[in-house]
């Protein structure tokens, strides 16, 4: 008993001091960049983001305020405060342009970085801006907004709440999250996971490699959604009956609520469904080597 | 052309102060991390981020002018003056700002004509531009207006001129050794040689070679 005690002594300690030596403490400094400008009609907002988190937020003000936080994380305060240094940005107005970058600059070539460097943009525009957003290796997320949007992402996540108005969505390699969407918008997703949570106007999706999932749909005018190797999954509600719909899957299945099935055409090998009905507003979706799955 | 000079500080000075109410603060404080995670991330980082390098100083060698001085074997020599050495140091001493010093020897087939030294300054104007649309911005890829002071000597005739020129001008980097720069402007002559009179001229220069 004597022995076993001792062992869980040393067991404890031994444990103890490795969850200790697996933490290090970090010197964090971060340099915050405020900046307004006034909005005035055909005035545009312009953003190249690296390795950075934006978040794009409506209000209304006639006001673009821009809220940059370059953050520099590293075992001592010298480093981070040097290395900090090496992030570096644009924020300017010139013209109708609102123009914001980020861009690292090192001392010399190869040079191997010893702290974790952060950029995040917090973004307030008037709702009716026009936005144009380049970003890779971070997250674009953009709320509120009824303007114009052209939107670029890559290994990144996307995330739309509450969006009008219309829009050209890039992403390639991340997830795509939107919830409430109307107006136009145009997706084009490469090896994107995408789930949509309301949705109405006219939208086509374009994906490549990544699953689309589609949920609360209502007053749809056009959704057109052309895919490569992906699943998609439709919830169309209630109304679904109030739809043109087209359903094809090249060497997939096309899985439909049963509830859905006396008005319809299938095909005997369950890869097409057609129900039209003319002048209706269309749903249609095709996708290669996938399912698509459509419920009430 | 003091008005034009007055008309570029102006506008260089507008863009820089129109929105000035930038705020700036620095904040510091400390977090721990998991060891391994810490150095996976830095790792990472170190594979993705795409950094420019920060060049302050460039140094140039014209390679156009010596190669027509080389294929110059026709006609009347005096006609085809070629730069046969053409140097420049230019250094950074802000992202949109640098200073440039520079020498060319001019000869034709027969023999030298004149040695030429000048020094100026040089003002980025669309290095932000091009950052912003994600163009190249390794600091001497823009183009750009300059305004130089330059003395020639011909040691031969022993004459002198000075002149004074303000150019617009597109510089660009090309891979890592070499460089094109094009200007066009204005070269207002203050003293002149004996065979040239005093006043405004229009100059276009263009300069290709290497770069260290």
């Amino acid at each position: 008993m004597r022995k076993a005690y001792y062992i869980w002594i040393i067991m404890l300690i031994v444990v103890a001091s490795e969850t200790a030596m697996a933490q290090v403490n970090l010197q964090v400094v971060t340099k915050t960049i405020e900046q307004t400008f006034p909005y005035e009609t055909r005035d545009y907002v312009l953003l190249k983001g690296n390795k950075s988190n934006i978040e794009i937020v409506g209000w209304d003000l006639p006001q673009v305020k821009v809220e940059i936080k370059l953050t520099s994380k590293a075992r001592t305060k010298e480093i981070a405060q040097r290395e900090l240094e090496f992030q570096r940005y644009v924020l300017e107005k010139k013209k109708n342009e609102i123009g914001m970058a980020n861009y690292y600059s090192y001392p010399e070539k190869g040079y191997k970085l010893q702290s974790i460097l952060l950029a995040t943009y917090k973004i307030w525009v008037p709702r009716n801006a026009e936005i144009q957003v380049n970003n890779e290796y971070g997250n674009v997320q953009l709320e509120e907004l009824v303007g114009n949007y052209t939107v670029g992402n890559r290994f990144g996540n996307l995330t739309l709440k509450n969006i009008g108005g219309n829009g050209v969505f890039n992403s390639y390699f991340g997830d795509c999250k939107v919830a409430e969407l109307s107006g136009q918008h145009e997706f084009t997703l490469n090896k994107t996971k995408t789930a949509i949570s309301g949705l109405s106007g006219t939208a086509s999706i374009n994906s490549n490699l990544g699953d689309v999932s589609i949920t609360d749909i209502s007053t749809m005018l056009v959704l057109e959604i052309d895919a490569v190797k992906s699943d998609l999954s439709l919830s169309l509600g209630t109304e679904w009956e109030k739809y043109d719909l087209y359903f094809k899957s090249s060497f997939g299945e096309v899985v439909v609520d049963p509830e859905m099935v006396p008005n319809a055409a299938i095909s005997d090998k369950n890869d097409l469904y057609i129900m039209k009905k003319r002048g209706q507003p269309e749903i249609k979706a095709t996708t290669t080597f996938g399912t698509i799955t459509i419920a009430k | 052309m003091k008005r034009l000079i007055l008309l570029s500080l102006t506008a260089f000075a507008l863009t820089d102060v129109a929105y000035a109410q930038e705020n700036v603060t620095i904040e510091e404080h400390q977090e721990e991390m998991d060891t391994a995670e810490f150095s996976r991330l830095v790792q990472s980082y170190n594979t993705i981020i795409r950094a420019d390098e920060e060049k302050l100083n460039m140094f140039t060698i014209d390679l156009l002018g010596p190669f027509f001085y080389a294929i110059s074997n026709w006609g009347d020599n005096k006609t085809t003056i070629n730069r046969v050495i053409d140097v420049a140091y230019e250094q950074k001493f802000s992202p949109n700002w640098s200073w440039i010093v520079g020498s060319n020897y001019n000869a034709d087939r027969a023999k030298y004509r004149e040695v030429k030294a000048y020094a100026g300054g040089r003002y980025y104007y669309n290095m932000n531009r091009r950052i912003l649309k994600g163009k190249s911005a390794n600091n001497f890829s823009a183009n750009y207006i300059g305004s130089t002071a330059n003395y020639g000597r011909r040691f031969h005739d022993d004459d002198s001129q000075v002149t004074w020129n303000l150019v617009y001008g597109i510089q660009r980097r090309l891979g890592k050794r070499m460089f094109l720069d094009f200007t066009v402007g204005f070269e207002n002559i203050f003293s002149a040689y004996d065979d040239r009179e005093t006043g405004t001229d229009l100059i276009l220069d263009f300069r290709y070679g290497l770069t260290f």
